[in-house]
């Protein structure tokens, strides 16, 4: 028998038809992992007069809470984002009449709707040793986080139900790979959304973060053979650390102003299709209204360069339609 | 200007300090013959990078030059490092638009047996950062 190692413990997962009913998990992640972990409400331990030590522990809810991170691919990620913020459908990007091979995925989240993530059955283990399973689950606290040193993303995965077994899925297909370049990631400013088309990227960022906040919690219910996923209420945020020059003051600026400020942040992969003047990149694109609530560094020293470093929380706006729109450009025509 | 420009010029300017000649036997590049008196300065190129900003905008090169003073009296050596540090500091005014910034990022005194006798060694780390004149901003 094995040893039970971490180094050789995997991520699977499928995607489920119904909410909480477990799938076979067929898929690996490309570059993600899933650390298993368990929440719980109830399991007190009970004491009573007239004895040194507990006497009992009450039953309660147990839930799987996962810590998800790794770097960004986008193959990755049409699942991460389909378990936060629902399936939507790809269009291939077409050149011309061609077929590029390229897919697009655009999700609109607002604040003001019910969100209707796309639930994942996960397994986490090492084959032949140990499956922890989860069924029902969705991705909260996504955080997307882009320097010129790494692309990644983290986030919690909740799950209704959690079984620790041995048995995982066998033989699943791994996503392909399509890490994110910093090379290729361009940072755009704009007072409106359409003014993002026409802006000029950033020179001199040297990172971009977005939170956006725990959206989901579980909440049991009595009676209830397991939990219940419910949305939730928290903050988000955008931070941007840029060199302390022009660009810099003109953050600054708007901070001072109180302006809206819509930020578009493009970060591409490897090249899906090249014909002529026709490139594809994989590629996540992220636009969100920002208002700048704290100049968190003013002082930053990042490899010697002067930086100021500005936070905003990432606000419900109506001309987008929500308080995040994203586009992943990916080779998967499906889920 | 290049990184190793940068260093030439370093370099000339401190040797060609009249001040600083009145205070040291003499500087030399990269390491001290045998037969260098006290107090002298060794000047080193300690680090050559680029500094990369998102979607590959216009990198910075960040070059890291090593002042060493190396002398028995410790009085004498403060003089000759607050020199140093006065000519470094001189330079920060650029050449030809292109040179943005210097600083100390770091100092330290070492001892060690040298010579027959105790010598002591101030080490400084003078950062420059330099921008391609054609996108300074």
């Amino acid at each position: 028998m094995s040893a039970p190692a971490s180094a050789l413990r995997i991520t699977q997962f499928g995607v489920e038809t119904t909410a909480g009913v477990p799938v076979a998990a067929n898929k690996l992640f490309s570059l993600l992992s899933v650390s298993p972990g368990e929440e719980r409400t109830g399991y007190d331990t009970v004491r009573q007069l007239g004895t040194l030590v507990p006497v009992d522990v009450t039953g309660g809810y147990r839930w799987f809470s996962g810590d998800l991170e790794g770097p960004i691919s986008t193959t990755d990620m049409l699942y991460v984002l389909s378990a936060a913020f629902g399936q939507v459908t790809g269009t291939q990007i077409m050149d011309g009449s061609t077929g590029t091979g390229a897919y697009r995925y655009q999700w609109t989240v607002s604040g003001n709707a019910v969100p209707n993530p796309k639930t994942l059955t996960l397994e986490v283990g090492q084959p032949g040793v140990t499956r922890v399973r989860a069924a029902g689950c969705q991705v909260t606290g996504l955080e997307i986080s882009i320097s010129t040193g790494e692309a990644t993303v983290s986030g919690t995965v909740l799950g209704r139900t959690m079984t620790v077994d041995t048995t995982m899925t066998g033989s699943p297909t791994r996503l392909a790979r399509a890490a994110i370049d910093p090379r290729f990631v361009y940072v755009r400013t704009a007072a409106t959304v359409a003014g993002l088309g026409s802006a000029t990227p950033l020179g001199r960022a040297r990172e971009v973060s977005f939170s956006f906040g725990e959206l989901v919690q579980a909440v049991p219910f009595l009676g209830a053979d397991a939990v219940t996923l419910v949305p939730t209420a928290d903050d988000t945020e955008f931070s941007l650390t840029l060199a302390a020059d022009a660009e810099g003051r003109a953050r600054f600026a708007e901070y001072d102003a109180g302006q809206l400020v819509y930020v578009r942040v493009t970060a591409q992969g490897p090249v899906i299709y090249s014909a002529g003047s026709t490139t594809v990149r994989h590629a996540l694109i992220v636009t969100v209204p920002v208002r700048w609530s704290e100049a968190s560094e003013l002082a930053g020293d990042d490899e010697g360069i002067w930086t100021f470093e500005l936070s905003g929380a990432i606000v419900e706006d109506g001309t987008l339609g929500g308080f995040a729109q994203i586009e992943l450009v990916t080779t998967l025509a499906t889920l | 200007m290049s990184a190793l420009e940068l260093y030439a010029d370093v370099r000339g300017a401190l040797m060609g300090d009249a001040v600083l000649d009145t205070l040291v036997t003499g500087i030399y590049a990269d390491a001290a013959p045998e037969s260098a008196a006290y107090p002298f300065v060794v000047i080193e190129l300690a680090q050559v990078a680029e500094v990369p900003f998102l979607g590959n905008g216009s990198p910075i090169e960040r070059v890291v030059v090593v002042t060493r003073v190396v002398d028995t009296d410790l009085e004498r050596m403060s003089r000759v490092r607050g020199r140093i540090d006065d000519v470094m500091a001189s330079l920060a005014s650029g050449e030809a638009g292109q040179m943005i910034a210097v600083r100390k990022i770091s100092q330290r005194v070492d001892a060690q047996v040298g010579r027959g006798t105790i010598e002591r060694i101030d080490t400084a780390e003078h950062e420059f950062l330099l921008v391609p004149a054609e996108t300074r901003r």
